[in-house]
């Protein structure tokens, strides 16, 4: 099951290696995001400092979703998630292949996105790298655990695109409050968080288990 | 689930009917105005009772998603179905009376207060479940699919629930409802569970009916399959 | 092992809610034999075939492929079977070896790496080994179906409309591989409308109507043209 998932794991990365075109368009989507913020609400750089990890956080989420919608994707194009579904393994070892290739992604979006971040709002982010790091990997855990099952069941519908983002936001809120409140005390602006830390590593654990565990039913004929 | 014929399938409604009279006399004669809030907080006995069952629906949409997934058996996803259908329209209703109690007393419509922020969530959560299955033509497909959102749907909630309260106690903003148990009136107390019971019963018959009206209407379209055991019989053809 | 039907389904039935796909159907693949399918669009071929390779799991009847209930089989039993569909298969952005070492290693080839290579060989892409799916041409792509469905040499293979948008070159190499599979000891299922195509394949030759099989005989010496008039003679009672 491992192996399989490897295999999976290897062919995902190959693949988006080849096109570039998960995170490329994620990333091109969260840098718009962060654009358009700065014209929709003019702030000063006191403002922009203080909710500058808000910003990052929401423009991430939606790029995101653009990366995972093509994680099942595709598989559907050629027909593969059949083919997968047809091979002798473990459907769990899909979703764990899958699973790990969307953490690198969603962890490259972040390394992408960050140097653009500290220029536009203008905030510390050097001295924190090592807590900014920690958080993204976290980060990326949690809302790739949720992401990937739910490529998998928007993949199967009339409306991929538009279920994907209304299904997925609202699971990963806890995650995504997690992300900004601890981004924020990277940043030098914010007080206690280590109910934070603890909630986002709760949630990463507790979806990447229920998420793996359900996996199979979604890969059904 | 018994045809709905004769005594038996009136005795709920009938019962929802006598409990909504009394209710509504006791919330109008029996019980004080609250002395702060006015009139207005009278909509605290509905606007509670509707949340406590919106929650109640959502749960069972996750029990009835598990047991589908374990069984296979139709009825279970079609109580899920009608249990989600319902507690949205609960949930909606909660963020309806939310914002007209609020109004009147804080001036404004929403402050993102504890509570109110988790029902929206809530909200949200059980809205794209209903989407979800707007999307999908395949009633076996659907069933799975839709299940598997509702599990993970509903573990996600107390993770919402610690996340916006511990938010909340971060950025403090004002309460829109006003703790249920900070000093009532005992005639406020009882008129309270007696409006709790009424919605509960409420909710019941609502999602009775629509789960009725799901098998009923897959009777008709399907008539191979055993409604009450959701296998499928090798009947002649 | 040596009397046992590489595929043996008996009082199959599935049902889409109203719609009987398949009803109280029973055929035999038995080793080493080629197996044709005719019957029109919505006749239930490829709801036969997916049920033949366990993604559809819930129906009416047995289906064993050598001898393992397909509805209960594990992970494993899959590896003896090899599908051939209008789809490729095959993914668009990785390289035609990338591809084949991919599903070599999915499915637990030994030796992935020169099986690959093999294979290429043997489909004369070694020239294109290195371009993308994406690049090559149809009749490419389909010889790279043919080699990723036998990569883990199946025992059995199932085709579905295989011969589909194939031109006369694909079409006779098609066949060529099938025969030659067969003779080398695999069994194979097609399904088609193309009388011609199925006819000249077949060692079994049967009709799907409406779910139900309405012939099922050897080949013998059954003539295309003799077959016609039976196969709209039988399609039209």
């Amino acid at each position: 099951m491992i192996s399989a998932a490897i295999t999976i794991l290897w062919k995902d990365l190959k693949i988006e290696l080849r096109t570039k075109e998960a995170v490329s368009a994620a990333f091109v989507f969260c840098v718009l995001t962060l654009v358009i913020f700065n014209f929709a609400l003019d702030m000063n750089s006191d403002e922009a400092r203080r909710l500058g990890a808000g910003f990052f956080w929401v423009a991430f989420a939606f790029g995101g979703i653009l990366a995972l919608n093509r994680s099942f994707a595709i598989e559907k194009e050629t027909g593969c998630s059949r083919a997968l579904m047809l091979a002798p393994v473990d459907r769990s070892a899909i979703f764990l292949g899958k699973f790990i290739a969307n953490i690198i992604f969603m962890f490259l979006i972040e390394l992408l996105v960050l140097p653009l971040f500290t220029i536009f709002f203008d905030v510390p982010t050097g001295r924190a790298i090592g807590t900014l790091l920690t958080i993204f990997i976290l980060g990326a855990v949690g809302f790739s655990a949720v992401g990937t099952l739910f490529s998998a069941v928007a993949a199967n519908t009339r409306m991929r695109e538009l279920l994907l983002p209304i299904l997925l936001l609202p699971v990963t809120i806890p995650a995504l409050i997690a992300a900004v409140e601890t981004t924020s005390w990277a940043l030098g602006t914010e007080m206690s968080v280590s109910f934070w830390f603890k909630l986002l590593i709760v949630y990463d654990a507790v979806f990447a288990t229920a998420c793996f565990l359900v996996f199979e039913y979604v890969l059904e004929e | 689930m018994a045809q709905n014929g004769g005594i038996r399938g009136k005795v709920l409604p009938a019962l929802v009917l006598v409990l909504l009279a009394v209710s509504l006399y006791l919330v109008f004669y029996y019980a004080p105005t609250e002395a702060k809030q006015g009139v207005v907080q009278k909509i605290f006995y509905v606007h509670v009772p509707l949340a406590w069952n919106a929650f109640l629906g959502f749960f069972l949409v996750f029990i009835f998603s598990f047991r589908y997934l374990t069984t296979r058996k139709r009825k279970f996803d079609m109580r899920a179905y009608a249990a989600a259908e319902v507690g949205v329209l609960f949930n909606t209703l909660v963020l309806i009376t939310g914002p007209i109690w609020a109004k009147p007393i804080w001036g404004i419509w929403w402050t993102w207060d504890a509570r109110l922020t988790l029902t929206l969530v809530l909200w949200l959560i059980y809205v794209g479940y209903l989407m979800l299955r707007h999307y999908v033509d395949n009633p076996e497909k659907r069933a799975t699919l839709s299940a598997v959102v509702g599990i993970i749907g509903f573990i996600d909630v107390p993770l919402v629930y610690f996340a916006i309260r511990w938010w909340r106690t971060q950025h403090p903003k004002p309460v829109i409802a006003g703790g249920k148990g900070s000093g009532l009136d005992p005639r406020m107390a009882l008129t309270f569970w007696v409006c709790v019971a009424t919605f509960t019963l409420l909710y019941t018959w609502l999602y009775r009916r629509r789960a009725e009206i799901e098998e009923l209407e897959e009777e008709l379209d399907d008539d191979g399959t055993d409604i009450a055991t959701g296998t499928t019989v090798g009947g002649a053809l | 092992m040596a009397g046992e039907a590489a595929l043996s389904c008996t009082g199959v039935t599935k049902r889409f809610g109203r719609f009987v796909a398949l009803s109280n159907v029973a055929l035999r693949v038995p080793a080493s034999t080629c197996v044709t399918l005719f019957g029109h669009n919505g006749a239930g071929k490829s709801t036969l075939l997916n049920i033949s390779c366990g993604l559809i799991r819930s129906y009416e009847g047995s289906v064993d492929v050598f001898g393992v209930d397909q509805r209960t089989a594990g992970d494993n039993q899959r590896a003896a079977i090899g599908f051939v569909s209008h789809q490729t298969f095959l993914y668009d952005d990785l390289t035609a070896r990338d591809n084949l070492r991919f599903w070599a290693r999915l499915y637990g080839v030994r030796g992935p790496v020169q099986r690959t290579d093999e294979l290429l060989e043997r489909f004369d892409l070694t020239a294109k080994a290195g371009a993308t799916v994406r690049s090559l041409s149809r009749g490419m792509k389909q010889r790279m179906a043919l080699a990723r469905a036998l990569v883990h040499q199946p025992q059995l293979l199932l085709l579905d409309e295989p011969y589909t948008g194939l031109d006369e070159a694909a079409c006779e190499m098609l066949s060529a591989l099938i025969r030659g599979f067969v003779g080398a000891g695999g069994s194979a299922l097609v399904t088609t409308h193309d009388i011609d195509r199925g006819l000249g394949v077949a060692d079994r030759v049967s009709i799907l109507d409406r779910g139900r099989l309405v012939y099922d005989s050897p080949r013998g010496n059954l003539t295309t043209e003799t077959f016609r008039q039976h196969y709209r003679k039988m399609l039209s009672a």
